[in-house]
């Protein structure tokens, strides 16, 4: 499996979809390089590039980038090799099919969360910077904390991609109806609605923040710890692990005729 | 009885000396997606439209006796309540955008079926629009026609004909904002789809045009200027104006106008550019 | 190895792909012959465990195909879509598939060089996949199909876009690895390309099995259509007198110019020990004598159309 890993990996690396997510992926820290710019404009509002950074590592990240691209590199897992019709020549090898899909998906999460871990890196400088490298230092906790979060969002959320990449037949369009129609509604209701969400765990695990007023957001109060909110992560991440593997041994994929 | 040669026979008909092609694009590219299961989707997008009107229908039958009704001004239905209305639907118009809009130039290109059409007497125009005919369509269908809907609901349910002296404008108002926004959204659609290599690229670009501006405005909101990258914040700006309620954002409508003047002008000249029959390869 | 199919049908809603198959593969070649749509794909597709079949049961040496990833150690498959991942070289390809099946880096190294000499890529090994030609692309699928030397071998339309000289190179490829005691699988629509490989033919037309077997004993068997004989000849009107006489001989046609006459026999083989006897009686010289019917195309006319 290791080889499989590896081979996928690489294909990643190669490949223009994740070329293009590595794009998008940059885009906050080239938002943040326009910020460093703009410091004049913005110190005259009152506007530290600190200050901004937890708006920035939740809302452009936690609640944009890591659902969205987990969308792509999820429902791809089976998807990409569909399309591209190399199924076949890893069927018809003596590789199990539980093999080939954990290593799609771990090779996928780990594309992801070497992308958006980077992205926050850079990001994270660029911001804490503006005050000295002692603020660099003294902050990056919290980097390290929301970096954290975001590793644990990839792995929760591309096996619950995958999934739905091997059921339904237009699994994009429902996994972003999920994230910013499911996700982003059912989060600001009061009770336990929230917690038939992914991204409640992860807010309960990101770094606290002050409320702003400019965010109409207001973050949920703990109900779970932060113990079992790492432990539901991991649970959801086994349970549609598991279910993607088993639906390659359900599921048979017939592929587009030359 | 005359017996008639089994060969080619020509077609003896007359040609239409305009042939309305846009409106075969249109048709079959309805048909086509309607087969894919748009109509489930659709379903899901009338929820709102349903809560609205149980609203309406409350207000209307109950709406003096209700103290609520006369503390809160939000349950009124007047401008803002279709405003309101039109603003929420904008998820599920953008989610109409990615899925029947990302692969609408991009399949073409695929399967090579530009050079298809336009070897056919399908001008740049006939295709372009075909295309955008199609998306209005699925939009109206939960945009305008709901709110029409609604409307029509408030009027049939009110006691007398003042609601539809004050509100007879309201018709109007829905129709420009939902052509405002399939102008806008469409044609950005369009030329993501005309420029990506694929449906999946097209509809991640477009996710982020839409969202990404749309969160740096609520970083920034500081700085109301900002709101202009945001498509989203441009639209409900001049949907404010469509219907006579209070601006949500600070910047001037104007700009607003301007910025989407701007940005369709540019969509289209990116689609002159990438919808050609042939594709030069250096 | 042996590869047995019994009573196997696959069925997609309505359409119906595979309908009641029901034979055996020994080792040699045998081309699994059909027109386009007849469900030659289909049949590989399952031998090869893409897909599961609605009834029925195949089995390679006994063992179940679906889902069983260990009955892949003796097959290699070249399929027919022109399908790679395109970021890697002719030999990056093989040699991944070689890991994927399992050996380690020196033999995977090994087996990929001895691979890609065999189809002759030799030269072109470390180009992107992406910048071959047609008939480059098929010789480096064959090459992942082979290299780990299986028992069985499925190659779905193996000739595909590849120019003549490399025809002749996996005609020879495939006929020699059938004379080694593998079970190879040639899946085609082109007849004589078939006919080059092999004699041992199965013919699907609209998901059946229309004939199994040696092509001379399908032919023989196929005694509803007379066989067709061309005599070049001289003395044409003379042997066409008595060759009418004949109760076996259906219908004759002959050309004087040409010096040709084409007999439609029931009985070939009675026409056949006859004739030179007939010849001499006659003094009749024959020039030569060709069946026209007696090969793959005849065959698949009579049976598919």
């Amino acid at each position: 499996m290791g080889f499989l890993v590896q081979f996928f990996l690489k294909n990643n690396l190669h490949s223009k979809r994740t070329i293009w997510m590595a794009v998008l992926s940059f885009i906050p820290v080239g938002f943040a390089c326009l910020l460093w710019l703009l410091r004049p404009v913005l110190n005259r509002e009152g506007i530290t590039l600190f200050g901004l950074y937890p708006q920035m590592s939740l809302l452009f990240y936690l609640h944009f980038l890591l659902p969205l691209i987990s969308v792509f590199m999820g429902t791809a897992v089976i998807a990409d090799e569909v399309d591209e019709r190399t199924l076949p020549y890893l069927l018809v090898r003596p590789v199990s099919r539980r093999d080939i899909v954990l290593s799609k998906i771990i090779a996928n999460t780990l594309t992801l969360g070497i992308l958006l871990f980077i992205s926050l890196f850079l990001t994270y400088t660029l911001m804490a910077i503006e005050s000295g490298v002692g603020s660099w230092g003294k902050n990056f906790p919290v980097f390290l904390q929301s970096g954290g979060v975001l590793c644990l969002g990839a792995l929760a959320y591309t096996p619950l991609f995958a999934c739905l990449g091997g059921i339904i037949k237009r699994p994009v369009l429902v996994g972003l109806f999920f994230v910013f129609g499911w996700e982003n509604t059912v989060g600001v209701f009061p009770g336990n609605v929230k917690l038939m969400t992914i991204v409640h765990y992860l807010h309960v695990l990101f770094p606290p923040l002050q409320k702003y007023e400019f965010i109409n957001l207001v973050l949920p109060t703990k109900q779970v710890s932060d113990f079992t909110a790492v432990m539901i992560l991991l649970v959801l991440a086994a349970l549609f692990t598991g279910l993607s593997i088993s639906l390659l041994y359900i599921r048979e994929y017939r592929l587009e005729q030359s | 009885m005359p017996i008639y040669e089994q060969t080619y026979k020509p077609w003896e008909g007359v040609l239409e000396p305009r042939p309305r092609t846009w409106r075969v694009i249109a048709r079959t590219g309805i048909q086509l997606l309607m087969r894919k299961g748009m109509m489930v989707f659709l379903l899901f997008a009338y929820f709102p439209f349903f809560f609205r009107a149980v609203q309406i229908y409350v207000i209307a039958r109950f709406g003096d006796k209700l103290e609520i009704v006369q503390k809160f001004k939000g349950l009124k239905i007047d401008a803002n309540f279709y405003s309101d209305f039109l603003n929420g639907q904008m998820f599920f118009v953008v989610l109409i955008f990615v899925f029947a809009g990302a692969g609408m130039i991009a399949n073409d290109k695929r399967f090579k079926a530009l050079s298809l059409y336009f070897s056919k007497p399908v001008g740049f125009w006939d295709y372009v629009a075909g295309k955008f005919l199609v998306l209005g369509f699925f939009v109206s269908l939960i945009t305008l026609v709901p709110g029409l809907l609604l409307f029509l609901m408030r009027v049939v349910l009110a006691k007398d004909s003042v609601y539809i002296q004050d509100y007879f404008w309201i018709p109007f108002s829905l129709f420009a904002y939902t052509v405002v926004e399939l102008l806008l959204f469409g044609s950005v659609i369009l030329v993501l789809s005309a420029t990506s290599k694929g449906t999946r690229s097209a509809a991640v670009f477009f996710f982020t045009l839409i969202m990404f501006p749309d969160l740096i405005r609520i970083i920034l909101s500081k700085i109301p200027a900002v709101g202009l990258i945001s498509m989203t914040a441009n639209i409900k700006q001049m949907g404010s104006v469509f219907f006579g309620i209070d601006r949500p954002y600070g910047f001037t409508p104007i700009w607003a106008f301007l910025v989407m003047a701007a940005v369709i002008a540019l969509c289209v000249l990116l689609l002159k550019q990438r919808v050609k029959p042939t594709e030069v390869v250096r | 190895m042996t590869i047995e199919v019994k009573n196997l049908s696959k069925w997609y809603g309505q359409v119906i792909g595979v309908n009641n198959l029901t034979f055996t593969l020994e080792p040699g070649v045998t081309g699994f012959l059909g027109p386009n749509g007849a469900g030659k794909t289909t049949l590989l597709r399952l031998l090869t465990g893409q897909l599961r079949s609605s009834k029925g049961t195949l089995a390679i040496n006994g063992k179940r195909i679906w889902a069983n990833h260990k009955v892949m150690q003796h097959v290699g498959y070249c399929p027919e879509a022109d399908a790679f991942w395109a970021f890697l070289t002719g030999r990056e390809f093989v040699y991944s598939h070689m890991r994927m099946h399992g050996f380690g880096n020196e033999e995977a190294v090994r087996l990929t060089k001895n691979a890609i000499e065999m189809v002759k890529m030799t030269d072109a090994k470390d180009k992107k996949i992406g910048g071959y030609s047609k008939g480059m692309r098929q010789r480096i699928k064959l090459a992942q199909a082979i290299a780990h030397d299986p028992d069985v071998l499925f190659l779905d339309e193996p000739l595909n876009g590849m120019d003549p000289l490399g025809r002749r190179d996996t005609i020879e490829l495939v006929k020699n690895l059938g004379d080694q005691g593998k079970t190879v699988v040639v899946s085609s629509h082109i007849l004589h390309e078939v006919e080059e490989m092999t004699d041992s033919i199965l013919l699907i037309n609209h998901g059946r099995l229309l004939a199994e077997g040696n092509i001379y004993e399908i032919r023989k068997l196929i005694d509803t259509h007379p066989l067709q004989v061309t005599i070049e000849c001289d003395r044409v009107n003379i042997l066409t007198a008595r060759l009418l006489e004949f109760e076996d001989v259906q219908s004759i046609h002959f050309n004087r110019e040409k010096g040709q006459i084409t007999v439609e026999t029931i009985q070939p083989d009675d026409f056949h020990m006859r004739l030179p006897e007939l010849a001499q009686k006659l003094n009749v010289t024959i020039h030569s004598l060709w069946s026209p019917d007696e090969n793959l195309e005849a065959i698949f006319d009579y049976l598919v159309r």
